[in-house]
């Protein structure tokens, strides 16, 4: 099973160009500029996929300690502020970068409640919250989707590895690798995308702030 | 499609500002509620109830409660038992017995050397006086009542029946001769069956009289959980109190991204708050912020010492409810690294001295038993002296 379990790793990495839409090839093919609307819609997103994130990455992990609620809320605020930080980037520069997020996000959004909804008729004490729940989890694996599935593939990875090496790693402790993956992946994703969207030549909006130092 | 990615904005926005503190508190419950599951069988026998002191979750716990038929109390076993010797020990046994799918008779017969016969149970060679901490106890009675199948019940469980008969918990301290104590949590199922219905929930069965029962309804989760608490007592006034557990597996998605996946620390939270109010004598607790590293174990060591044991529905050994439940039960035997679910380390066993130190784990007791009987749980058991 231990061994199944790294394959299962190894194919998840190797297979996302296949069938991961989008991406740094079809970005590029998007219209360039950017525009302080799009920059608001790319904060909003990128908070959003960044703290759901954040907070999926946390559960099996901070559950480890007694801190398990400040645990929780320091991931769910750091990948909340990256995301925030990346999508206002990426919407400032690049509304047709930030467009392909929005419409994977949607995507997921729709596959994720979809899930939910098939919980929801199943699990007695499932509700629409629940429902919209496991929306907002898709939401935040879809805006990235090749972040998302190499993440998911490289955790598993190392996970699979360390149940190998290690006979106290838990089972529970490969899948909060999985799903740490997951956050690194898609997180990271969104940084690249800031980035390039940044160096792609988009031109750009004025921030309306001003600080002072 | 700004308008798109606002909707998610909001989305975030509001689950953020969701994601707000986890607290539990415990209270003495009120005297005067109807909830059937409030009252003992047997008239006389008093149980104090302990409940959350917050609003939602005690309106869960009695929308849940009215479910449920009344608890059941015989204090007394009805076989003879010899009596509790200054240098003997008692065996306290944690076990999940899946509806009844547990075979305890054949279970007490191998393990603990205990045949059970309706008018005369036989003692083997080297028998000791036990308490079963029992997980999904099951019961069938017409006294359950009828409630609309609107209701979101928990599903039915049957079990594969034990080869001498699917016997509910009441037939089973009956057949033993055993004292009991009952309070169901929760429905086993809509179902009427020839004009009977189940409950389910936590028992105690023991080979000594129960007395001081106390059930303690848990924080609410995704279920209705309420722990019993007894206490027995050894030779020369010698006391131990003994505390049958069962935690929720799992909350709503929703509400487990809500409170960061504290269900089972906050419940375990409350258990321990109860079980400091019973020894204080108080009436509510303070509030202890779940979570952000705080732990209110109460004074240590109390005027009785306590075991709590059951299902925590853990899936590691090192999750912050165990590690909470060590912090306040600190000469619990030691993690021995054997899962009792699967793969998964479920059941354990915590214990605590009193200030007077007269009762001890027995060091090297503990052990998991390694048939399941029937169960999907295998049991654990460890020993206790109590001395004078």
């Amino acid at each position: 099973m231990r061994l199944f379990a790294l394959c299962l790793a190894v194919a998840c990495s190797l297979s996302f160009p296949a069938w991961a839409p989008g991406g740094a090839g079809g970005a590029l093919a998007q219209e360039t500029t950017g525009s302080a609307g799009a920059a608001i819609g790319g904060a909003a997103l990128g908070a959003a996929s960044g703290a759901m994130l954040g907070v999926t990455a946390s559960l099996i992990p901070c559950a480890k300690t007694l801190s398990q609620l400040t645990c929780s809320r320091a991931s769910t605020l750091s990948a909340g502020l990256i995301g925030l930080g990346s999508g206002t980037l990426v919407g400032a520069w690049d509304s047709g970068r930030l467009g392909s997020a929005a419409k994977g996000a949607a995507i997921g959004f729709g596959a994720g409640a979809a899930v939910g909804f098939v919980l929801k008729e199943v699990v007695r004490q499932y509700g629409w919250l629940d429902v919209l729940s496991t929306g907002a989890i898709g939401m935040a694996f879809g805006a990235q989707p090749e972040g998302t599935a190499l993440g998911l593939g490289a955790g598993l990875f190392v996970g699979s590895v360390l149940w190998l090496a290690i006979p106290s790693y838990e089972l529970p402790d490969l899948a909060a690798a999985g799903l740490i993956g997951v956050a690194a992946g898609s997180l990271t994703a969104w940084v690249v995308d800031a980035v390039q969207a940044n160096s792609s030549g988009g031109s750009g909006v004025t921030i309306p702030f001003s600080f002072t130092i | 499609m700004m308008r798109r990615v606002g909707v998610f904005g909001a989305g975030a926005t509001a689950l953020l500002s969701a994601a707000c503190a986890t607290s539990a508190g415990m209270r003495l419950g009120p005297a005067d509620r109807e909830c059937p599951g409030r009252d003992a069988a047997a008239e006389g026998e008093a149980i104090t109830w302990y409940e959350p002191s917050g609003p939602s979750d005690a309106e869960s716990n009695e929308r849940w409660c009215e479910t449920v038929g009344p608890a059941v109390v015989e204090t007394l076993p009805r076989a003879s038992f010899p009596r509790f010797g200054p240098r003997d020990s008692i065996a306290v046994v944690a076990w999940n017995i899946l509806i009844g799918g547990g075979d305890v008779p054949l279970f007490l017969e191998e393990v603990l050397g205990y045949e059970c016969h309706t008018r005369s149970p036989a003692q083997n060679a080297g028998f000791s006086h036990f308490v079963l901490l029992i997980q999904e106890a099951h019961r069938r009675s017409e006294a359950i009542p009828d409630v609309p199948e609107s209701f979101k019940f928990p599903p039915r469980i049957v079990p594969e029946p034990p080869s001498e008969g699917w016997l509910d918990i009441v037939e089973l301290a009956d057949t033993c001769g055993l004292a009991l104590f009952y309070v169901p949590s929760q429905r086993n199922g809509p179902q009427t069956v020839d004009g009977e219905r189940e409950d389910k929930g936590n028992a105690i069965l023991s080979t000594l009289p129960l007395e001081d029962l106390v059930a303690i309804a848990l924080p609410f989760e995704a279920g209705r959980k309420v722990a019993v608490a007894a206490t027995i007592g050894g030779s020369s006034g010698t006391r131990l109190r003994v505390t049958s557990v069962h935690l929720d597996i799992a909350s709503t998605l929703y509400r487990t991204l809500k409170t960061a996946n504290t269900a089972r620390l906050r419940q375990s939270a409350g258990l321990i708050q109860a079980l400091a109010l019973i020894e204080t004598g108080g009436v509510t607790s303070g509030l202890v912020n779940v979570g952000s590293g705080e732990t209110d174990c109460g004074d240590l060591p109390g005027p009785i010492a306590t075991v709590a044991a059951g299902d925590f529905n853990t899936w590691s050994a090192g999750e912050s409810a165990i590690d909470q439940m060590r912090l306040c039960f600190p000469d619990s035997p030691p993690w021995d690294g054997e899962p009792t679910y699967g793969a998964f380390p479920t059941d354990f066993i915590f214990v605590r001295r009193a200030a007077d130190g007269r009762v001890a784990y027995v060091d090297g007791s503990q052990r998991r038993i390694e048939k399941r009987y029937g169960s999907d749980h295998q049991a654990r058991i460890a020993w206790l002296r109590l001395s004078e």
